[in-house]
């Protein structure tokens, strides 16, 4: 049986380490602040000029080509003016002026929308390092353009390669948090590595760093009408985010009150009363770390107050839900265990993986007595998962280099949905994607993949077939050839993980049903010794009605979206020797 | 169990019939799985893919001078939960309606007599049409706490055959002429809504308008007459059970 609480830090938001780069050996300490102007701001064109190619005049001086250049900028006409920076680029004599050129160029790129490619020219600045004039700069314009990105992992990458640099005051606290994030990844990694004092240190950094983390960042309400305009600071509270860290490292290093004190704290900071930044997926997070806490130490009702914390249909409800059920159980409330698992076995969540509540749902009734209904769960369970398990164990011990876990990927995606086989494999794909670093590498992918086909082909031709496009393609391509490799090689790994979970669950459903067999086997011992059926079971009394808040709707077999969560369902029949529960 | 108000429905084609219909039986209220998943799965009272067989009878509501009680039959085909495509029979006696008093200016009211009906219009005898039903309302009611009905609401319209008694003018009428049969073609539109019982079974109801043109020699014109009828029958759908989805 998986423990809810063995979860927490999984769930953790654990980035790709080759994409974070994290590097086990001793960091650098120096953070100091610098001061230094914002970088300029801009909202990317929706679309772009198509002014012909006029890349300024051959042999003119730096200056004057960079004006010539600018003002390409200005008119909108980005294409062009990248190009225009590029050719400076490429001319050795111009070399007084390549550095601003640069800087350009990532703004230009930024404006086209190629995200990415911006990013490739920023890592060339900040290659550089203080040498650079724009190195401070660069950094800013990290940020904004990791705000632009579906996640913040290419941004905490470059972050931790910065980690001794010092960094623009607007950002100081982002830059704070997703230090102590990075630390506390490291931390992790060198835990399971075995490396506990270094493991400690890195922790002990990670609450360090947090700790530094302004009150005042998140305080201020972000305008509903922000637009497109780079802000210097984010969504989200950034403080309550370092507090969650702070928690998180806590649970870590075995401090399980201090991290409930934490979450409890990014509790009362997202309150959505607080005047403070929204933040509605790091509470609903904060809660989920209380229940599971609270689960771990067998608080079960403590548990389960946190779970109906969590937002209905947020990010981590179900799983939040599933959770509960076990919550549920434990203290005897068949109904509402049997209720949650109703929710996520309903056609809604087909897809979702969560064998193991096939497992529960075979317990509960096993222990009510109801063999007959406890093994047909467990016989669906068995035809449902061991051929998810037969595949996992083909997938897993085929000899095929990483990257084929991405293909396969993309390839159950195409499949129709009629195709029994694809949606196997859709159902172990989205398995791999339970992992929050395998999501994270595929989103990744997948915009670098946007930018390298669908931006850039709609990008004029003379951009497109540039020496400028061919270079940032093949830095592109690098980059992507790099995240497939890690996320297939985390694919990999978390479908064995899962192959030897399912392992051990179809055992356990094995077990039980000797175990029910058993029980069947008394009793029709028990009736050839009396000469009489012998009873097992006894009609349970119960009541539907409901309090005045509530309205009862019986379930018929047909799922309403806006029920989801709130079926209890109603055990009629029990052991015999159960003792005799009040009418509710 | 959940604390939803009692009348629940989704606005599966919401921009038409959302104009048409009642807050309360619009889609429940936006939740995070909107747009994510389908409101309602596994639909308890399916209808796409079967036939409808209706037995109803029929009572026109708002003719001052002839009440119609007619018996009718439709069938059905349901191409999918919100469209189908009917066809409509229906026939039976008119009539005269308690309000059909004469009151001339020289003289007191009195009832209308047998001539007098003969010389306006409404006398309907028979009704045929087609029909094709939107249906973009799938709801249940919780009933005392004790049970739910489940229900669709529908919006109807189609072509129609309707034959009546010609309508005299007044010297032919007090000249004792009995009047001939004519029809007209015109058409309807109507609101429906079914109640399910079972799978195979439902009660209908519906209010439909039905237009159509007629000549009134007293008017010296040829008129637009509505009549209004109210609608309830049995519906029978074949086969008994729902179709499996695919």
């Amino acid at each position: 049986m998986r423990l809810a609480a063995a979860a927490l830090l999984l769930a953790a938001a654990l980035p790709a380490r080759a994409q974070l780069g994290i590097d086990l050996s001793a960091p650098p300490k120096k953070d100091k602040p610098a001061e230094k102007k914002p970088p300029q701001q801009g909202t990317p064109a929706p679309g772009v000029s198509l002014r012909p190619l006029d890349l300024g005049k051959k042999g003119s001086g730096a200056k004057e080509r960079l004006e010539a250049a600018k003002r390409l900028g200005d008119d909108k006409a980005y294409e062009t003016a990248a190009l225009a920076y590029d050719q400076i680029l490429r001319e050795p004599a111009l070399a007084d002026g390549h550095e601003e050129a640069r800087y350009q160029l990532v703004k230009v790129l930024e404006r086209l929308g190629l995200h990415y490619s911006a990013l490739v020219e920023l890592d060339r600045i900040l290659e550089r390092g203080q040498g650079s004039k724009y190195f401070h700069t660069a950094m800013e314009w990290v940020f904004y353009v990791g705000k632009r990105l579906k996640n913040e992992q290419p941004l905490l990458s470059r972050v931790a390669r910065l980690a001794g640099e010092s960094f623009p005051p607007a950002y100081q606290d982002r830059y704070l948090y997703l230090l102590a994030k990075y630390q506390f990844e490291r931390g992790r990694a060198l835990q399971e590595a075995g490396r506990a004092s270094e493991a400690r240190s890195s922790f002990d950094e990670a609450r360090r760093l947090a700790s530094r983390v302004r009150k005042e960042a998140g305080a201020a309400a972000i305008p509903a009408s922000a637009g497109d305009l780079p802000a210097a600071g984010e969504e989200g509270d950034t403080y309550a985010k370092a507090r969650f860290v702070d928690g998180l490292v806590l649970y870590a290093e075995g401090d399980q009150a201090g991290a409930a004190e934490s979450f409890k704290e990014v509790v009362r900071l997202t309150n959505p009363k607080r005047n403070r930044r929204v933040d509605p997926a790091l509470r609903e997070l904060a809660f989920l770390q209380l229940a599971r806490i609270h689960y771990e130490n067998r608080q079960n009702r403590y548990a389960i107050f946190y779970y109906d914390k969590m937002p209905w249909g947020g990010e981590s409800w179900l799983e939040g839900l599933w959770e509960a059920s076990y919550a549920h159980y434990r203290i005897g409330d068949y109904e509402k265990a049997l209720g949650n698992l109703l929710t996520l076995q309903s056609p809604y969540f087909k897809e979702e993986y969560f064998p193991e509540s096939y497992i529960l749902k075979a317990i509960i009734y096993y222990e009510n007595c109801r063999y007959p209904e406890s093994r047909a769960i467990l016989e669906d369970f068995s035809g449902m998962f061991e051929p998810v398990y037969d595949e996992l164990q083909a997938l897993t011990t085929r000899a095929q280099p990483a990257t084929a876990f991405f293909d396969l990927i993309e390839e159950a995606e195409k499949r129709p949905d009629t195709d029994p086989q694809a949606r196997l494999m859709r159902k172990i794909m989205k398995l791999a994607f339970t992992d929050e670093n395998i999501k994270r590498l595929s989103e990744s992918i997948g915009e670098i993949e946007d930018e390298l086909g669908r931006k850039m082909g709609a990008l004029r031709p003379e951009f497109r077939h540039s020496a400028l496009a061919k270079d940032l393609q093949g830095k592109l391509q690098e980059e992507r050839k790099a995240l497939v490799e890690e996320g297939g090689r985390r694919a990999r790994q978390k479908l064995e993980y899962e192959r030897d979970q399912l392992r051990g669950l179809l055992a356990q459903a094995l077990r039980i049903k000797i175990e029910v067999s058993r029980k069947e086997r008394e009793a029709l011992e028990g009736s050839l010794a009396t000469g009489s059926q012998p009873e097992i079971l006894r009609d349970l009394k119960f009541s539907t009605a409901v309090s005045d808040e509530h309205l009862y709707w019986p379930y018929e077999g047909e799922y309403w979206r806006d029920e989801l969560g709130t079926y209890a369902y109603t055990l009629t029949k029990g052991c015999k020797d159960r003792p005799q529960r009040a009418a509710r | 169990m959940n604390h939803f108000p009692a009348l629940r429905a989704l606005a599966a084609v919401a921009a038409l019939a959302g104009a048409a219909l009642p807050a309360a039986a619009r889609a429940s209220k936006a939740d995070a799985f909107e747009g994510k998943v389908q409101p309602v799965s596994g639909q308890l009272y399916q209808k796409a893919g079967r036939v409808e067989v209706t037995l109803d009878g029929l009572l026109s509501l708002n003719d001052a001078f002839f009440t119609k009680y007619f018996a009718g039959v439709q069938v059905g085909y349901h191409f999918s939960e919100f469209l189908s495509l009917h066809g409509q029979l229906a026939g039976g006696a008119s009539a005269k309606t308690g309000s059909t008093e004469v009151c001339p200016a020289n003289a007191g009211c009195h009832p209308a007599s047998a001539a007098d009906l003969r010389e306006v219009p409404g006398h309907v005898n028979l009704i045929a049409g087609a029909e094709l039903q939107f249906s973009p309302v799938y709801g249940k009611l919780n009933v005392f706490s004790e049970g739910v009905a489940h229900f669709d609401l529908s919006l109807l319209g189609g072509p129609d055959w309707i034959r009546y008694d010609q309508v005299l003018s007044a010297s032919d009428a007090s000249a004792g002429k009995t009047p001939s049969a004519v029809s007209s073609l015109g058409f309807h539109l109507g609101l429906g809504a079914r109640i399910f019982f079972s799978e195979a079974l439902a009660l209908r109801i519906e209010v439909r308008d039905y237009v159509y043109r007629a000549d009134v020699p007293s008017m010296q014109k040829r008129e637009t007459q509505n009549q209004l009828f109210t609608e309830i029958g049995l519906s029978v759908f074949f086969p008994f059970r729902n179709r499996t989805q695919p």
